[in-house]
This record gives C-alpha cells, structure tokens and sequence, in this order.
C-alpha cells in the first residue's frame, strides 16, 4: 500500500485549541479514483474448508469508529485527551473518529490529539497508514481514505498518563 | 411455528445457542443488544432464532477480527443449529475499558463479504 491515499492533514489555526471542526474541505466525494479494482470476493466462496451455515456478516459502524480510536492511540505522539468540564459530556473526546461505510468500502474521518513537540505531521500520516492498515486488517473492509486532523497540541505537563491501562 | 413446547422450537435452540456462544474467548454477548430471545422472566440477549435462520449480535472482543469472530460464532453454533447464522458485530470490547459497551438502538452498519 503506496503512501499515497488522498488525504488530508488539518491542523487548527489556534494551537492548542479544539477547534469545532469545519471540516469537509476539499471534496472528499470522489471516492478513490484510480484504486485497484479489488473485487473482494463475495459470498459462498467455496475455497475455504468451512461452509458452516454462512450467511451474512455486519459491522456496525460504531464499531469501525471505535476500533479506529483504539488504533490511533497505539501511534506514538497520539494521546488522549478529553476537553471541557469533566462528565459534563462537553467539550472533545480526542481520538474521536468518524465513519462512513458503504459495502466493502470505508472512509473515515479522525480528530486526534498528539504530544507537544512531536511532529505533528509525521504523527498523523502514521496515525492514517496504522489506520488504514490495521483496520483493513481487523474488519476485512477497504479503508478508502482517512482524514486526520490534529485536534489539539499538548505538552507533557497537560497530558493524563493513562498508566496500565493498555494491555499489551 | 406450531405450539411452543418449552423443550424445543427457538426457546430452547436460543438458549442451546447462547450456551455455545458463551463459551468463546472472542466474543460476547451484551444486554443492550438489538436482537434477544425474550422467555418467561428472562431475556437471552443477542441471539435470535426465526425460521429464516439464526441471528446473533456480539461484541467482538479487541483484538479479534472481524472474520475471526463471524468464523467462531459459526462454528460454535453448527453443531447446535443447523440454519443459516447471520453475525452483526455490533460492538467491541477494548483493552481499555473493562465494561461491556452497547449503546441504545443500533446505528448503521454495513455487511462484510466472505473472503
């Protein structure tokens, strides 16, 4: 998988601040142009061994949104960070993703935070590989494009330490 | 359908299923599902059995694929039932947060081929 995937990297004018998404710049509409007719093939696939009762397969997208975040956070300089009061529901839980799923295609949208000196560009197109990638991997779907934004900008002394809390 | 004898017919395939289900390191199944079983007093959750065939909602436990998960749900249910499985994925459950997710009705999903 070339590096190429059209996307976008925002970042918000006001550095550290999270920024109310005015995304859906460019027009993300054209759905990956010149990508590789990759028929994935359908149902009743009789090449592997078991053909237990098929039927069909669903993913929520809520599932695909969540698994996104969890990807994200295991990019190095991606943190978490949740903005506005606590339990208020205010305010930004980042990494925050988005998803739009049609059949075996999949966009998606992400809001991360990352640590304060890391670049922030480079942590975003790992976020958007380790994305499309691992994703792919885990839901059998194409990830078409991800957009990453860079949420907010955080330094060392602003970061909660979420310790033992990743398993790994 | 024809009378409901509590020994056989969808009560007993549900929970007969569920059991299966139960047994798998990959999935779980969770209250807030969409689809269940309801029984006198209870509710079997994620598990659906209809002439059709039987559906089966779980969370697939982080880091199961997709695949992995539809593939165990299907081969633990097989040797209880017979009909066609249809698996919705419709949560995960991560290594962050040990509590189950599942939230209210379910949003829009998306089917995922065979491969």
């Amino acid at each position: 998988m070339a590096e190429d995937a059209d996307s976008t990297l925002r970042l918000p004018s006001g550095a550290t601040a999270a920024q109310p998404s005015p995304s859906r710049s460019s027009s993300p509409t054209a759905v990956a142009t010149g990508s590789t007719a990759h028929t994935e093939a359908s149902v009743g696939a009789s090449t592997d061994g078991h053909v237990l009762g098929r039927g069909r397969t669903v993913i929520a997208d809520r599932v695909l949104e969540r698994l996104a975040v969890r990807i994200a956070l295991d990019v190095p300089g991606v943190v978490r960070h949740a903005s506005g009061p606590p339990l208020s529901g205010l305010g930004d839980d980042l990494p925050a993703a988005s998803a739009e799923a049609a059949g075996e295609r999949l966009r998606l949208r992400l809001r991360v935070a990352v640590r304060w000196e890391e670049p922030a560009h480079e942590v975003a197109a790992a976020v958007r590989s380790t994305v499309r990638d691992r994703l792919g991997a885990i839901t059998g779907k194409r990830v078409d494009r991800v957009d990453v934004a860079v949420g907010a900008l955080l330094p060392s002394s602003r970061i909660t330490e979420d310790r033992g809390r990743r398993v790994r | 359908m024809t009378s409901q004898d509590p020994d056989s017919g969808p009560a007993a395939a549900a929970d007969a299923i569920a059991a299966a289900l139960d047994r798998l390191p990959s999935v779980r199944r969770h209250a807030a599902s969409a689809v269940g079983t309801h029984l006198p007093g209870r509710r079997v959750h994620g598990v659906r059995v209809h002439e059709a065939g039987i559906e089966v909602h779980v969370a697939a436990v982080w880091p199961t694929t997709v695949d992995e998960a539809a593939r165990a749900v299907r081969a633990a249910v097989a040797p209880v039932a017979t009909a066609t499985v249809d698996v919705t994925i419709d949560d995960v459950l991560l290594d962050d947060q040990p509590r189950s997710g599942g939230h209210g009705p379910e949003g829009s999903a998306t089917e995922v081929s065979h491969v």
